[in-house]
């Protein structure tokens, strides 16, 4: 399967500095941005809380799907390279594989929130007061990083 | 000092929870390895970001660091062999982890992260090497998988060591290596959460169901080890030559 990168060479390519605010939470401009090198903040409320730094990352295209403002911040945190497709909602009937790829990315998130939920009802069962699960859901729902590779090589007996 | 040691937690969350409640108690909190299971139905990426958030509290709660274990693989690193590369997450939010070497007051500790091919390999024998050549009056290691010939690695029914780690406890003499990676060994007749090879004393707490992880305490002022598991509770002296007899079958 075709790459986000490879499949997206004919957007118009824009350097952009550490510190920059690329996406503002509330905005509705319907730009879908792809990261082609260095690493992003997702910021809500004043706090960050993703880091994306997978090239070939999309961001903005919940918004266009959703028909909805964006929902974070996005800024640089180091200088980047990204592609810029001013018309989201184009980009993405462009191609059957960028619908493909982001919709994979999408599910991919959902699946993470999914799994991490029906697991915590089978080690907790009803218990109350698990603080962390807010800060936790935000980050699955919004994490767009290299996919782990689990195992090892020099042991590879999962039973330990 | 006082030292809490669990291993294998294997991304059991209730134990977490405890260790998260207990950690104030001590002077230091050792997670010597598989943090993250393999096995589980929870993505390994979502487990990580779990893991980072209770690191975060551990290390809001006292000093811990955290070496890795097989099951905390993530990806391959600049070598092209397998590591848990999800920790240098951890290392900067200031948890110490894989790689690094701490000093606390007259002990210096050693993380060993687990290794996965002949060039990481190459590297924790690098680190010991270097670290050796400023012990201070106490070395402690951090290291997953206990040495074979040990019982501390004894599944019973066969001794399932790490092969490397007893020529290297042979060469610098550490004081305490932490393990963890055999679950079974507290649990065996012929098995043992304790083990003492020359000068070294190994410790691995084994791995058991329930909230409450079997853990070791040290209490390095006292010359004192403890074991606690739903088995029961053993204690031996540090100053002993060997491990006493077990007491808990």
């Amino acid at each position: 399967m075709d790459d986000m990168l490879s499949l997206t060479t004919h957007l118009p390519a824009v350097t952009v500095p550490a510190g920059e605010t690329v996406i503002r939470e509330g905005g509705r401009e319907r730009t879908i941005w792809v990261l082609v090198q260095g690493v992003l903040n997702v910021r809500k409320g004043g706090m960050v809380v993703n880091v994306i730094s997978q090239a070939g990352a999309v961001v903005g295209e919940i918004s266009v799907l959703l028909g909805t403002p964006y929902g974070a911040d996005v800024e640089t945190a180091t200088d980047c390279v990204l592609r810029r497709a001013d018309d989201g909602a184009a980009l993405l009937a462009s191609h059957p594989a960028i619908t493909t790829l982001v919709a994979a990315g999408l599910a991919e998130r959902l699946n993470f929130v999914t799994s991490y939920l029906v697991d915590l009802k089978h080690q907790y069962g009803d218990a109350p007061g698990l603080a962390m699960i807010p800060d936790v859901l935000r980050e699955l729902s919004q994490r767009q990083r290299p996919k782990a590779q689990p195992g090892s090589m020099r042991d590879p007996d999962p039973e330990y | 000092m006082r030292i809490l040691l669990v291993a294998d937690l294997h991304y059991t969350l209730p134990q977490l929870d405890w260790l998260v409640k207990v950690a104030p108690r001590y002077d230091l909190v050792v997670m010597a390895g598989d943090h993250l299971d393999i096995a589980s139905s929870v993505p390994l990426d979502a487990q990580t970001v779990v893991m980072l958030r209770y690191m975060d509290l551990l290390k809001a709660a006292g000093r811990v660091v955290v070496s890795s274990g097989n099951h905390d693989l993530t990806g391959v690193d600049a070598r092209g062999e397998k590591a848990a590369l999800w920790l240098d997450d951890a290392r900067a939010a200031g948890v110490p982890s894989d790689g690094m070497s701490l000093e606390l007051g007259d002990t210096l500790v050693t993380i060993c992260p687990w290794w996965d091919g002949p060039l990481g390999r190459d590297a924790v024998e690098a680190q010991l090497a270097a670290d050796a050549a400023r012990r201070p009056a106490r070395w402690l290691w951090v290291y997953h998988w206990p040495p074979s010939g040990s019982p501390t690695c004894w599944t019973g029914r066969r001794d399932y060591g790490d092969a490397d780690l007893g020529g290297w406890i042979a060469r610098f003499a550490p004081d305490f290596v932490l393990c963890g990676h055999v679950h079974q060994p507290p649990f065996r007749h012929d098995g043992a959460w304790a083990d003492r090879i020359g000068p070294t004393w190994v410790f691995n707490p084994g791995r058991q169901i329930g909230p409450v992880p079997a853990h070791v305490e040290l209490d390095l002022a006292a010359g004192a080890a403890s074991w606690r598991s739903l088995m029961g509770e053993e204690a031996l002296d540090l100053a002993a030559p060997e491990a006493p007899p077990r007491s808990v079958f």
